[in-house]
Formats: structure tokens, C-alpha cells, sequence
């Protein structure tokens, strides 16, 4: 089943933040649904970039917990080297414009009653015209837009 | 070209004729399927390269790295503030 993960699913994987054995488990070795690399828009890859690079700035500002630039430096490298190889993530030329009739179509039917997020819609819409049948998130209001959408989600 | 379902399908015909267009098909969506008129469907797709070792393997590989490295990762109460944070709403 092609599959379609958003940043959130990937910055926990690639920082073991809460929620990565699940991520590892629905997207890894065991997972018998995922047949196809999964795809990266340029836009999914600046979101996680950026993502894990203000996770090392909102760790310096107290609590237990740390990410170190050294930490996020090869967790990032990692993320370019699997795209680079195409196993299981595969960049995919998707431009806005591409996107932009489910992106309208999305937000006419749901923004106005739920109050969806731009970056929710974009990642749902980009699923959608990839022909993702699956959605997976942590962040509950990304899937409430994929279920609401039509697609499987975690 | 047919985009009604959720596989890409191509005939033969474009097949002979536009090569490029259905490898830009493939490398946008995955695959694509080729439909002859006897109704043999064949499917295109990149040759996946062999992987040396497993995902979960490589992952924890990749996280005991990280622990060397200083990171010491949240715990599930920080949850909805690593949503925020994700999100771009803190």
C-alpha cells in the first residue's frame, strides 16, 4: 500500500523523540504494507529539516531533555543519505501547482469547520495526488484531516 | 494515459512513444502500470537497491550514535510541546 509519512512521523524517528519504535514499526522491516519507498516532497524535506534544527534551539531552554547540534548533524545526514539511495524514502518532483487542486479542495470543504493547519492540508494534499492510500502522523489534527480525506491512518 | 484509480496506467503505445513521460510518471508516483490490448498489464518500477542491513537495525544504530553525542530524548509528557514544536507553533 503506498504510504505517505508527514514531518512529524519523521523528525520522531530521526531524533527518537516519543514515538519512534511505533514510527520504526510501521514504516521498517516488519512492515508488510509498505511495498514503495516512501515519497519526499521538497516541501516535507524543509519542514523536517528545519524541524530538527529548532529542536536543538527549544532544548537549550531548559527541561530534561537535550538534542545536541551534533546529535541533530548526523541524524540529518542520515535523512539525506537514505534519500540519496532511494530505498526507503524517494524524492518526488512535486510542485505546488501540482498540489494546488486538492490543496483548494481540501480547504474549501474542511478549513472553515475544523480549522486545519496550512502545512496539514499541504502534506494531505500531496498524499492525495500522489495516490497515497495511507497517512501516517503523530499529530492529531494531520490525521483528522487524512481520515476526513479518505485515507488510512495510524 | 489513465489516472482514474490509484495506479498510474499507460498502454503500450505510449509506452513506444513518450519513454520519458512514463519515467517521470514512475519517479513522481512509484510505479506505473502498462496495459497491452490483450489486457496483460506489466508494472514499472525503480530498481530498488539491495539493502546491507535492516531498517530497525540501521535506526538503532543511529539513535545509540545520538545518545553518544549528548542527545537525551524527551519523554511521552513533553508530547504536545514536540507537536508544537514540530508544527512550528512554538
Amino acid at each position: 500500500m503506498k504510504t505517505y509519512v508527514d514531518a512529524n512521523l519523521l523528525v520522531r524517528l530521526y531524533l527518537q523523540l516519543p514515538g519512534h519504535l511505533e514510527a520504526l514499526e510501521q514504516i521498517g522491516d516488519k512492515s508488510k504494507d509498505l511495498t514503495t519507498p516512501l515519497p519526499m516532497t521538497d516541501l516535507l524535506r524543509f519542514e523536517v529539516l528545519n524541524a530538527i534544527h529548532r529542536m536543538v534551539f527549544e532544548s537549550r531552554s531548559g527541561g530534561q531533555w537535550r538534542v545536541t547540534p551534533e546529535a541533530a548533524a548526523i541524524g540529518l545526514a542520515d535523512l539525506e543519505d537514505q534519500i540519496v539511495r532511494g530505498v526507503r524514502l524517494r524524492c518526488v518532483p512535486l510542485s505546488l501547482a501540482d498540489i494546488e487542486p486538492e490543496f483548494a479542495s481540501l480547504t474549501a470543504r474542511f478549513t472553515a469547520k475544523h480549522g486545519f493547519r496550512t502545512y496539514d492540508i499541504i502534506h494531505v494534499a500531496s498524499a492525495i495526488t500522489l495516490r497515497c492510500r495511507r497517512f501516517l502522523s503523530f499529530d492529531a489534527k494531520a490525521n483528522k484531516l487524512a481520515k476526513l480525506a479518505g485515507l488510512l491512518t495510524n | 494515459m489513465s489516472d482514474m484509480s490509484t495506479v498510474t496506467t499507460f498502454t503500450l503505445r505510449d509506452l513506444n512513444r513518450q519513454p520519458a513521460k512514463i519515467l517521470a510518471a514512475v519517479r513522481k508516483f512509484g510505479s506505473v502500470e502498462v496495459r497491452t490490448r490483450n489486457g496483460e498489464i506489466f508494472t514499472i518500477a525503480p530498481k530498488e537497491e539491495r539493502r546491507k542491513k535492516s531498517f530497525s537495525k540501521h535506526f538503532q544504530a543511529l539513535w545509540a550514535k545520538q545518545r553518544a553525542l549528548g542527545l537525551v530524548p524527551p519523554t511521552e509528557d513533553e508530547n504536545e510541546r514536540i507537536n508544537r514544536i514540530i508544527a512550528g507553533e512554538e
